[in-house]
């Protein structure tokens, strides 16, 4: 049997899997864009409120632009928890319905970038954000994407249920930390962590975690991810029903609750 | 006839229970995350087999692996329906580590990777495309059904579409999920019938055996035990052992010698002639 043509590297012929093995390989990741912050609006938490809530959030993004490059993402609501009815109900597996939820996200997407786009602001797909982000905000300041990450079909079998568990908090965080980003808030409709009547400023993903998952505002799966997160070491949750908030978030004032691994 | 009208009265009450908490709970509450976990399912594909040609193991050695597993890829699907996906190998090799050196992030990786498993299903389609099996990209996925249906086969790339969204590993940049994850989830989404990996080793065995000759073929193993062995090196990349463990159609799967002759199309018959991984005893 012909050997194989092999392109000589320093993996070569390896399986990728032995971990001594890749180790010459491993560098610290580089920050590709530092100076982004990257802000994720609740799908139920704020799109679904409509107008009331919605304009609010949106007049408080469009007065951050001059100081901030951002990137605008948006979660899924109720509409997604009904496809999700629907489509438990037909038996479809979980990769479907995970393209079938993130058709919401898209779509709120849709919404808040038309109403940036006298400001320059548009929605951009995932290959987009992926591989054109750099050019488009140097083109403009800000540019609003779905949440949700591409998994799709190839979302993974979650531990019980078929809930698909690649969502909108997970996505967000994905793309932050890939990206190096310098900041990532999260919009929802509760002012933090709280501890009986307090507001609790910092909390650690472990202590988080012993709380139990009602106690955590963004998806537990987070946590996970941010304790693994090569770049990222805390993002911030935020009420978006409170004005000033967001910018207080992005200012880097003190507001709603940090979250940190370790 | 009873116990027909019994089954459909559970699962409409189920279902019920299932749309209230969808409507009110968060959707990683324990207690919807169980409701959901009793709705019948309904495959999609159940049965098309997916089978993985390896990049490293089988493409990258050329017209004296590749024609032979083509030729029988071809025979096969005259009586099975087959997704065909594809591996990376050495060019994936080369471009992690380059990438990995300039301390770019596993999402890079992951895109750049892609790439590489994208050429080589190129590859594979116009060698198989006077038998009419075409290559289908992420978009042409839901014109699958037509494909089967015409030609018996379609060839995919087997790297997931994660691009940026890639998880990261505990260590390193690598990709954590790559072509055996991406093969593997088709398989398990649209419920087929099996997945078959097609390498250059007669299966698993208890290390590497391209580089330890006192390693042992493991005809048969659980997913379990595996991970409790915690071999130094495998055939089949780790996160897939996760994957399976969770999985609710693909329970199996099986790796086996494609340089040997024949062994495919017993494989994709459900013969055991490699090494099978189950997910429980």
């Amino acid at each position: 049997m012909t050997a194989a043509k092999d392109v000589p590297s320093a993996l070569m012929r390896q399986t990728l899997l032995d971990r001594e093995l890749v180790k010459p390989i491993e560098r610290p990741v580089i920050r590709m864009l530092p100076w982004l912050d990257v802000v994720s609006i609740g799908g139920t938490a704020i799109v679904d409120r409509g107008s009331e809530v919605l304009l609010p959030v949106v007049e408080e993004l469009r007065g951050l632009l001059p100081e901030h490059r951002m990137l605008i993402l948006t979660g899924a609501g109720i509409r997604a928890r009904h496809v999700l009815g629907v489509g438990l109900d037909l038996g479809l597996p979980t990769g479907v319905l995970a393209s079938l939820a993130g058709v919401e996200a898209e779509q709120n997407g849709h919404l808040v970038a038309a109403l940036l786009a006298a400001e320059g602001v548009s929605y951009l797909p995932h290959g987009g954000v992926a591989h054109q982000l750099a050019v488009h905000l140097a083109a403009s300041r800000a540019v609003v994407s779905t949440a949700f990450p591409p998994y799709g079909l190839h979302e993974l079998p979650p531990p019980v249920g078929k809930i698909p568990v690649h969502r909108s908090d997970a996505g967000t965080f994905l793309i932050a930390d890939a990206y190096g980003a310098a900041r990532c808030v999260y919009v929802k409709d509760v002012d933090g962590v709280r501890s009986g009547d307090q507001l609790v400023a910092r909390v650690s993903t472990a202590e988080l975690r012993e709380r139990g998952p009602e106690a955590s505002p963004v998806d537990p799966l987070v946590l996970e991810l941010l304790e693994n997160a090569k770049n990222l070491r805390e993002i911030r949750v935020v009420n978006g029903l409170t004005q000033g908030a967001i910018t207080d978030a992005l200012g880097g004032k003190p507001v709603g609750t940090v979250i940190h691994a370790h | 006839m009873q116990v027909r009208t019994e089954e459909v009265a559970v699962t409409e009450s189920a279902t019920a229970a299932l749309e209230s908490l969808l409507m009110s709970s968060p959707l990683s509450d324990p207690a919807l995350l169980q409701a959901t976990h009793a709705v019948p399912d309904r495959p999609i594909l159940p049965d098309v087999t997916v089978v993985k040609v390896g990049g490293q193991s089988l493409i990258d050695r050329g017209r004296a692996a590749v024609f032979p597993v083509v030729d029988e890829l071809v025979e096969i699907k005259r009586t099975h329906r087959l997704l065909i996906g594809t591996g990376g190998g050495t060019r994936a090799r080369h471009i992690y580590s380059l990438a990995a050196e300039l301390g770019l992030p596993t999402g890079v990786l992951s895109a750049v990777g892609s790439a590489v498993a994208g050429q080589n299903a190129t590859m594979l389609g116009y060698l198989m495309a006077r038998h009419g099996v075409p290559v289908v990209g992420s978009a042409a996925f839901s014109a699958l059904a037509l494909y089967l249906g015409e030609s018996g086969a379609a060839i995919f790339s087997g790297m997931p579409p994660y691009d940026m969204w890639q998880r990261v590993p505990a260590t390193g940049v690598i990709p954590p999920y790559r072509t055996d994850a991406g093969c593997y989830l088709i398989a398990e989404t649209y419920g087929c019938a099996g997945m078959v990996f097609i390498k250059d080793e007669d299966g698993l065995y208890t290390a590497n055996p391209k580089s330890d000759p006192s390693a042992k073929l493991i005809p048969e193993i659980t997913v379990d035990e595996l991970i409790e062995a915690d071999l130094p090196d495998l055939v089949v990349e780790r996160p897939v052992l996760e994957l399976m463990r969770h999985a609710r159609h693909v329970r199996s799967i099986q790796i086996v010698n494609g340089l040997r002759p024949g062994l495919i199309r017993r494989a994709v018959e459900g013969e055991h002639v490699g090494t099978i991984i189950r997910s429980a005893s």
